[in-house]
């Protein structure tokens, strides 16, 4: 089951999740937007981490990353709540 | 404070192909402080480095007009660069030269756009997180990065972009336009000329610019050339920025 959630922002910025999800586990999840990250390449490797995880799972990483990089335009909380609309089947 | 001043002009490519060089060279202290103001010439399209192509760029539209149009290492949105009618501005350097905190390390840089528009004799302000308006409108955007120990920021001055073709090169979203209280992109974006009401040359907007980021930042900017070893960097990376797996990617 493929989704796609968008967020805008106040201030301007947005961010969009797309998300495919196969037996409970996540085979796609990206994140875009024009927002900005610090470092690019953490934002990435949390994508990856993603991958083969459940919504609970990706919940718990994403809760990680939110020491090791810097979002500005959009907040963990964005791709949280974005993350909570997707239905637990 | 003496910074190397780099004026030029080169394809889409070559000028994000430049920028990280010089960003990659800094990095390893092998060049000094550096300000780059230059053309896109032709004029071309740079999009954020998270943004979706499809959604971000109206590829049919460049492609009819032989405008090239690439990816950044840099996030934020997507840009018009229009040949005679914007300078984009760069600056690399020692990351200890700016606040920590990344909006008032946009704000600091962006002082000198301020008061290269000041001379102009147009009030400007910085609207966080990566704008500057005139009037109410946008004339300048930028976008950042960071290594270990440099900061890249580079950015935008529209003073004579023709505003149709951008209008028409990039996909702006009916909630970016309301987030930022307008209907249609003419409402949001502006140019130094339109807003004074003649046309000001590119020779004089670099001039400006040149003394806006020397007051801000309090530096001397000296006139210097690319040296061999980021013309060779630049000509390496070149393949990345033209390659589909990047521009794609997203």
């Amino acid at each position: 089951m493929h989704y796609t959630k968008y967020k805008k922002i106040s201030g301007g910025k947005s961010v969009k999740i797309d998300l495919e999800i196969i037996d409970g586990k996540i085979v796609k999840f990206i994140l875009s937007g024009d927002f900005f990250a610090f470092p690019n390449e953490k934002l990435e490797e949390m994508e990856k981490k993603i991958i083969g995880k459940s919504i609970d799972e990706a919940e718990k990483i994403i809760n990680k990353y939110k020491y090791k990089i810097n979002l500005i335009g959009i907040s963990f909380n964005d791709i949280l709540s974005l993350l909570n609309e997707i239905p637990i089947s | 404070m003496d910074w190397r001043l780099i004026i030029g002009e080169g394809n889409v490519y070559w000028n994000m192909a430049l920028d990280e060089a010089i960003l990659l060279l800094r990095e390893e202290d092998k060049i000094e402080n550096t300000l780059r103001l230059y053309v896109f010439n032709p004029s071309g399209v740079t999009f954020g480095y998270f943004q979706k192509i499809f959604e971000s760029i109206n590829i049919d539209f460049l492609k009819k007009n032989n405008i090239g149009f690439t990816r950044r290492i840099t996030g934020g949105g997507a840009v018009y660069h229009d040949a005679n009618g914007e300078i984009t501005y760069s600056i690399i350097a020692d990351i200890k030269f700016f606040p920590i905190d990344i909006v008032e390390s946009f704000k600091k840089i962006c002082s000198g756009l301020i008061e290269a528009i000041k001379i102009f004799g147009l009030n400007a302000e910085f609207k966080p997180i990566n704008d500057i308006i005139v009037n109410g409108r946008k004339v300048s955007g930028s976008a950042q990065t960071r290594k270990r120990k440099t900061l890249l920021q580079h950015g935008t001055l529209m003073y004579n972009t023709n505003l149709d073709i951008l209008a028409r090169s990039l996909i702006v979203s009916k909630e970016k336009l309301i987030a930022h209280g307008v209907k249609t992109i003419y409402e949001r974006v502006t140019t130094i000329s339109r807003e004074l009401g003649y046309k000001v040359s590119k020779e004089n907007v670099i001039e400006t610019m040149v003394k806006g980021f020397e007051k801000a930042l309090k530096i001397n900017l000296y006139r210097d050339n690319l040296s061999k070893e980021e013309e060779e960097l630049a000509k390496k990376l070149l393949s990345k920025y033209m390659s589909k797996e990047w521009i794609y990617r997203r």
